[in-house]
């Protein structure tokens, strides 16, 4: 099953009634258990395309269709949010249990098995009585990753899902994703400005450029997932990063330019 | 192999609809009271037409009735509302940043609070007399809480992470107060200003009900005793435009004393 983006476009209107472009012409397939990382500025719309692959908001013009899909079942997406949208008043067990308490899909009796496995893959065994706030930024981010992976999606969507970590937690939740993506293996949209994460996670990078959003490149990252910490690709690793950043900082300085032509 | 269109799942939240809604929805329900009324269903003792009613508003209004009697009200809630305010920001302050005065004065406060203050306007009158000051003071006493622990609440919660940055800058007590604590508290504040408005305005109307001769709570009390319901109805109409008005001038006030607090519904 394939994830096919065609022609999206959309724009909002800010508060002094002037439209803003946010993406335009945006086509884009994700193939079957394939990892795509969206990388841009900030404000290059790739939260809202990602809002859009999820069902969360509409493009003004274009469609997001899963094409190749088994008939009778319509394929479901999970989302991994940037600040969690953990509720404060479940518990760790009824927050990974909240999918598929609202999505009735699976029968009851089933849950607590389900549930104990992804608890236990994420790494949260002992801590499912626990509420969101007596637990870690990282953790937290674990229930996430459980809560969405426990309803068996087809499709992984996951919106900055690091970005409020420390530089060190954020190292390990990477290195734990990779493990876990190699056991999941799901088709993955990940959203990120954080290029060397983009580059350590990704089968494919996609960049974006800034308002109105377009693809300005895709670089295929060659080098096998699992294997990317080892020295002897770093190399390799730091010339992805230098390509990315140098085509992020043109338009970052392109900004600047809009911005002083304006005023 | 089939496809599947992803299709937006928050479409009904999201939706909107113009102003303009709000109006013709307001303007087909009085149509259908005046229709009602017109066909006779009901008799006008009880409900009578919005015409009749705003004819009324407007007889009571062009022979100088609805004006002394607002003039009334609004001396007796304007007073109240400032004495009640300014009282409780200062206690709500103090004891919000002063350990001692939160020790003392907070358990009282709490404790006060419950009592319905309609209950203390007889032991009012007679301490003060039948005259504007029980009125005044009843309103003051009840937009003195809401205002009192609000203002607490909103000193209690300003982000510490703020006022270390204030004393880590060498800012004195008076400094960070107005320019920490204050801002920072403004908004909660504001939630206990429009708590208090509608405690004052209840309060006015029952107390010009219970003892004045004047008001658009005595007004009221009048024409619902000579059973003209119109023009007590006419009544109830300037009421309601008294609490808009100082929603709205609350609402505006809000905008200018903390711009940077924009909310994005309403």
């Amino acid at each position: 099953m394939k994830l096919e983006i065609k022609d999206v476009h959309k724009s909002f209107i800010d508060n002094r009634g002037k439209v803003l472009p946010v993406l335009e012409d945006i086509n884009l397939t994700l193939q079957e258990e394939e990892f795509v990382a969206l990388v841009g500025p900030s404000g290059c719309g790739k939260s809202t395309l990602l809002n859009i692959c999820a069902g969360l908001l509409s493009p003004a013009r274009g469609s997001v269709v899963f094409t190749g899909a088994e008939a009778g079942r319509e394929p479901v997406s999970s989302i991994v949010f940037q600040d969690t949208g953990l509720m404060p008043w479940r518990n760790v067990y009824e927050n990974i249990a909240f999918g598929l308490e609202a999505g009735r899909g699976l029968p009851k009796k089933e849950w607590a098995e389900r549930i104990a496995h992804y608890v236990g893959l994420v790494g949260l065994t002992g801590f499912e009585k626990a509420y969101p706030h007596q637990l870690s930024g990282g953790m937290r981010q674990r229930v996430g990753i459980a809560r969405a992976l426990v309803v068996s999606p087809d499709l992984l969507l996951m919106d900055e899902p690091f970005s409020a970590l420390d530089a060190q937690t954020r190292m390990i939740m990477q290195e734990e994703l990779v493990a876990l993506w190699e056991k999941t293996r799901l088709t993955t949209l990940y959203v990120t400005h954080n290029i060397q994460e983009a580059v350590m996670l990704a089968d494919r990078v996609v960049l974006l450029s800034r308002r109105p959003g377009k693809i300005r490149q895709i670089l295929t990252i060659p080098i096998p997932r699992s294997e990317r910490e080892a020295p002897e690709y770093s190399a390799e690793i730091a010339g992805f990063v230098r390509v990315i950043w140098e085509h992020i900082s043109k338009d970052a300085r392109a900004a600047l330019q809009e911005v002083a032509e304006n005023g | 192999m089939a496809e599947y269109p992803v299709k937006n799942k928050m479409q009904s939240w999201q939706r909107q609809y113009p102003a303009l809604v709000s109006v013709a929805a307001v303007g087909v329900l009085l149509l259908l009271w005046e229709g009602i009324c017109r066909a006779g269903l009901i008799s006008p003792l009880f409900l009578p037409a919005p015409t009749r009613i705003l004819a009324a508003l407007g007889a009571m209004v062009a022979d100088g009735e609805i004006g002394r009697s607002l003039l009334a009200s609004l001396y007796r809630i304007v007073m109240g509302f400032l004495l009640g305010g300014i009282f409780g920001l200062a206690v709500g302050l103090v004891t919000g940043t002063s350990a001692l005065a939160d020790r003392m004065v907070t358990p009282l406060v709490n404790a006060l609070y419950p009592i319905p203050k309609i209950a203390l306007l007889p032991l009012f009158i007679l301490w003060l007399g039948i005259g504007e000051l029980s009125k005044v003071t009843i309103i003051a006493l009840g937009v003195f809480f809401p205002i009192a622990m609000n203002t607490y609440s909103g000193v209690k919660n300003v982000d510490t992470l703020l006022i270390k940055v204030a004393v880590s800058f060498k800012a004195n007590w008076w400094f960070t107060m107005k320019h920490v604590v204050l801002p920072g508290a403004l908004p909660t504040i504001f939630a206990g200003f429009r708590i208090a408005a509608g405690t004052a305005l209840l309060l006015l109307v029952a107390a010009e009900m219970i003892a004045a001769e004047q008001g658009i709570g005595a007004l009221i009390l009048h024409y619902g005793d000579l059973m003209i319901t119109e023009r007590l109805m006419a009544g109830v109409i300037v009421l309601s435009l008294l609490g808009l008005v100082f929603t709205l001038g609350l609402q505006r006030l809000e905008q200018r004393l903390v711009p940077w607090r924009r909310k994005n519904n309403g």
